[in-house]
């Protein structure tokens, strides 16, 4: 299994497990994709790199002020009043560049993030730090698993920010580790992950259990139902007892998952 | 007084202030975690498909030049073997392989995206979308919500979880945001970035820590980085649901929490 992510509902001990699974393997690459805080003491930082996303840039020498590309913006990031891009809206995707009579438009790369490759004793550790609230974590999340996949067998943990970000985390791994919890957002979040993640293989971890009968039987139904198999299922507990748990939970993973 | 509601991690608390915060500023709240809503009225009111535009290939008009293939930000198109190949999920619906495609061999197609809904809690007014599997247009889905239900001059809006631009898009209508947090390692560098944060847009900013234990002593800090420190809420073991009935000793919080809001305006 070369590109192995891990998914699911907050409060469900997640990030505890991806270190518990590191601590058994000091050589298996590590991936992280939460990007906003600095990276944390502990990495050695080999390599950072600019991270760039496309944006539109107007030249106003040869825009004629036909608003053409405020109209056939599909994402209605162009303002009427003053026809000024709003880069928290614009997709990049150069439709307005392709339109433009004038050829008043170009996309150019504006760095929104740095990539950056670490070191943690043995293992290599890829990770980003977005500029404070730039946009872009879909196509972070792509370059972070591009550069991982080099060292792979790889390990990624991904917040539990389920937008569109969620589909370029998943597309073409090989296994998901999905943590769920008895909520009512398992049910939709399991069936996206089984959409998002075709071939891969999913092993459910149940988290927080004995709090939710109801749901708790309906979930599991649901899970077998899917033929997906259960990797562990934990009561609620503190996160002391919960690293202590994950002890043979990680170690059940690693056979499994053959790493 | 329309309010953003932020925060880094997920499970801090988001949703169970955004419902406290309904009820204390009578306000509705707008669900924007579209990818996978946590509120969902319990009585439905009103209901609304959300339609996107995807594109969809005339395969016999096609002739395999490969440009569209080359031009889509999204990497939603390859060329294998005879064929082109669209992936779905990654379609953005923008039309730009429409425009370029020299044979016509490509129509974009409404197709259903999302869902938008309007409906009450416990009397608490909710707007939440929901995005469907088959698409990244979260944008749409939002814009959809606002457009269909219009922001009223008090609304709190429940932001996905994250203090990055995706996270943010949904809250432009915002004049002040409030970090929700709980106690952990990196507390002071999270306070640091939503300062960071609000003083680039230029809003002003509040730091709620949830699930307190232990007291925390951030205020100098959230003071030092322009952010107004609004308290804690402790921990409240076996909590679920309603705030404002499992913390009745919280008076003077949320007090604070309205003067500070309401006070400036
Ligand atoms: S389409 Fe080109 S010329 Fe027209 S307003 Fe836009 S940038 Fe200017
Ligand atoms: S690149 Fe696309 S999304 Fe951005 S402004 Fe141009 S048309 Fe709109
Ligand atoms: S509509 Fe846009 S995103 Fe979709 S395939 Fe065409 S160019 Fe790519
Ligand atoms: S641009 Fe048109 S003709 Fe060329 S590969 Fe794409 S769909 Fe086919």
């Amino acid at each position: 299994m070369a590109e192995v992510a891990i998914a699911g509902l907050p409060q469900s001990g997640k990030t505890l497990f991806f270190r518990a699974v590191l601590e058994l393997r000091p050589t298996l690459t590590a991936a992280d994709a939460r990007f906003e805080l600095p990276v944390e003491e502990g990495l050695e930082i080999i390599k950072k790199e600019p991270f760039k996303l496309p944006v539109p840039v107007r030249n106003y020498l040869v825009c004629a002020g036909c608003a053409l590309c405020q109209k056939s913006c599909p994402f209605g990031a162009i303002y009427e009043e003053d026809l000024w891009i709003d880069l928290l809206e614009c997709e990049g995707c150069g439709l307005c560049v392709h339109l433009c009579p004038n050829k008043a438009l170009q996309l150019a790369n504006m760095q929104v993030a740095e990539l950056i490759e670490a070191r943690e004793g043995e293992r290599k550790f890829f990770k980003a730090q977005l500029f404070p609230g730039a946009r872009g974590t879909p196509q972070l999340v792509k370059a972070i698993r591009e550069q991982a996949r080099k060292e792979a067998p790889y390990l990624l943990d991904l917040p539990s920010y389920h937008g569109k970000f969620l589909l370029y985390a998943l597309d073409g791994t090989d296994l998901v580790v999905l943590f769920l919890t008895p909520e009512e957002q398992a049910f939709p979040l399991l069936k996206r992950v089984s959409y998002l993640a075709p071939r891969a293989r999913l092993l459910v971890v149940l988290s927080r259990m004995g709090t939710n009968q109801t749901v708790e039987e309906a979930l599991k139904k649901e899970i077998s139902s899917r033929g997906i198999e259960v990797l562990g299922e934990l009561p609620l507990m503190s996160e002391e007892e919960l690293k202590g748990a994950f002890q043979e939970t990680a170690q059940k993973f690693l056979a499994l998952a053959n790493l | 007084m329309i309010i953003g509601l932020l925060s880094l991690r997920g499970g801090v608390g988001r949703s169970v202030l955004s419902r406290a915060l309904a009820q204390k500023f009578s306000a509705p709240v707008y669900e924007l975690e579209v990818g996978l809503p946590k509120l969902w009225p319990a009585e439905e009111k009103e209901k609304e498909v959300v339609w996107g535009r995807l594109s969809r290939f005339k395969r016999e008009k096609c002739d395999l030049c490969g440009d569209c293939v080359k031009q889509c930000q999204f990497g939603a198109l390859s060329l294998e073997g005879e064929t082109i190949k669209h992936r779905g999920p990654f379609c953005h619906g923008c039309g730009l392989c429409k425009e370029i495609c020299p044979k016509k061999a490509i129509e974009l197609k409404e197709y259903q995206v999302g869902e938008i809904v309007y409906g009450t809690t416990d009397g608490i007014e909710l707007f939440a979308g929901r995005l469907l599997r088959r698409t990244p247009l979260e944008g749409t889905v939002i814009k959809k919500l606002k457009e269909r239900f219009p922001l009223p001059s008090r609304a709190i809006l429940k932001a996905p979880c994250g203090l990055h631009g995706e996270a943010l898009s949904g809250l432009k209508e915002a004049e002040a945001l409030i970090l929700v947090t709980q106690p952990w390692d990196r507390l002071t560098e999270e306070i640091k970035l939503f300062g960071e944060l609000t003083q680039g847009l230029g809003l002003g900013g509040m730091v709620i820590v949830n699930q307190v234990r232990e007291e925390v002593s951030v205020a100098s800090w959230c003071t030092a980085y322009g952010l107004f420190y609004a308290g804690e809420i402790p921990y409240l073991p076996g909590f679920q649901g309603d705030l404002l009935k499992a913390w009745p000793e919280g008076e003077a919080f949320w007090d604070r929490v309205r003067q500070h809001l309401e006070g400036g305006k």
